[in-house]
């Protein structure tokens, strides 16, 4: 695929950087839109790079890496955990995928406040009314390891999770919940499986809300909270398109 | 003269980090940190900006650094260019770059100069500098003004007293000949 000059053009502009705010924004869609578009404006990032070669170090006035480390992945231990054995390509293409999605807290009030380390996923452009497969990634921040893939079809309302990385702590049971503010308080979907596949039905819960909602993840007694989530959660997500 | 051990290869460290290193991703930061801050706070000035940006070029560079390609550029290159787009997105949300502060008769490509790079200039850079050089005077200021400051379009026409469409295209046409003499 190849892109008409004048599109190349912005491509040019926009990895220069001097597009005001609102020419930025759309470029910035655009790009996460059409990988022609994105592949372009990283040709010219690239050929543009190397001038920081010639800007100057500067020691900063406080070490950024205290901030950054409680924002990353934990090492994994041990390599690739089981559960991702027989899914290796995918577990690979999630990552690299969730790698080019826009992490960021966002502001489900008092929830989002108490998720020590959870980062939500969500993508910027999400096209509404494509109705089919959605799927989530629920995880704790950073690419490295996806912890459970959440796939809906919007059309059955039917959900699928599966764990990915994932191992409950010893006595306890991963639940998962819908959350959204037309819902009202988090509405459990269940507890989620060890392993392999574990289905819930969405059917009590209208399309808006299940395509908008946040997923997320408790810790709770083996056999599931009773109705109200016991603590944050340690996994969150938002659906985006499944788009392959 | 090599009698120091050789400082880690930022390259490597990146790779090593995509695999899930915190420790490589630890090195790889504290031998890049100044260079990230220092593109930082060229364009948002202010040094606490710029710590926040330098901050979340990192969360960013680690999610991604499966991404890196070490065909198309030095680590260290794409990591800036990270962290340039996060200052540059910090900057829009804040309020345009004003170019007022700037002396007149500014000269970017004399300014600018990581003592360093004398020494240790890249051939990418010396290829792109040469290019650069064979642009106008004035064009090539804006070029530079935008990637290293982040002026946008709107700031560039106030210093240069010429309408943004006409920036616009200088830009653009500036763009396309360092293409072209990059590649020839």
């Amino acid at each position: 695929m190849t892109l008409l000059p004048e599109d190349d053009l912005d491509a040019a502009e926009a990895a220069l950087g001097a597009l005001p705010a609102d020419e930025a924004a759309a470029a910035a869609a655009r790009a996460a839109r059409e990988p022609a578009f994105a592949a372009a404006v990283a040709r010219w990032e690239g050929l543009l790079a190397p001038l920081n070669e010639a800007t100057a170090p500067v020691t900063p006035d406080r070490d950024t890496w205290p901030a950054i480390a409680a924002r990353i992945d934990p090492p994994a231990a041990g390599g690739r955990p089981a559960g991702a054995q027989g899914q290796g390509a995918q577990f690979i293409d999630l990552s690299r995928r969730l790698s080019r999605w826009r992490g960021a807290a966002v502001g489900l009030g008092a929830l989002a406040a108490s998720m020590a380390v959870g980062v939500v996923v969500r993508e910027k452009t999400r096209p509404v009314g494509d109705a089919g497969e959605y799927v989530a990634v629920l995880q704790t921040g950073g690419a490295a390891s996806p912890a459970f893939v959440v796939s809906v079809d919007l059309t059955t309302r039917r959900l699928l999770i599966r764990p990915v990385a994932a191992k409950a702590p010893e006595g306890k049971a991963y639940e998962l919940w819908i959350i959204d503010p037309r819902l009202g308080p988090p509405k459990s979907l269940g507890v989620v499986g060890a392993s392999g596949v574990t289905s819930s039905d969405l059917k009590p819960y209208g399309e808006a809300a299940v395509a908008d909602a946040t997923y997320a993840i408790t810790v709770e007694k083996p056999g599931g909270s009773g109705g109200t989530p016991s603590g944050p959660p340690v996994f969150a997500a938002k659906l985006i398109p499944f788009d392959k | 003269m090599n009698a120091t051990p050789p400082a880690p290869d930022p390259t490597d460290l990146l790779r090593r980090a995509a695999g899930g290193d915190q420790g490589a991703f630890r090195a790889l930061h504290a031998a890049t940190q100044p260079k990230l801050f220092g593109v930082a706070l060229r364009i948002l000035a202010r040094r606490d900006a710029a710590s926040d940006a330098v901050q979340e070029a990192y969360v960013k560079i680690w999610r991604r650094a499966a991404d890196f390609d070490p065909a198309k550029g030095s680590a260290v290159a794409w990591m800036a260019t990270i962290t340039r787009n996060v200052a540059l997105d910090a900057v829009r949300k804040t309020q345009p770059i004003s170019l007022e502060d700037m002396p007149d008769g500014f000269e970017p490509a004399a300014e600018a100069v990581d003592p360093l790079a004398g020494r240790e200039r890249s051939e990418r850079l010396s290829a792109l500098m040469k290019c650069l050089e064979e642009l106008e005077p004035r064009k090539r200021e804006m070029v530079l003004l935008a990637y290293w400051h982040g002026a946008s379009r709107d700031a560039l026409a106030a210093k240069y007293s010429a309408p943004a469409a006409t920036i616009k295209t200088w830009l653009r046409r500036s763009l396309l000949g360092l293409r072209e003499c990059m590649e020839t």
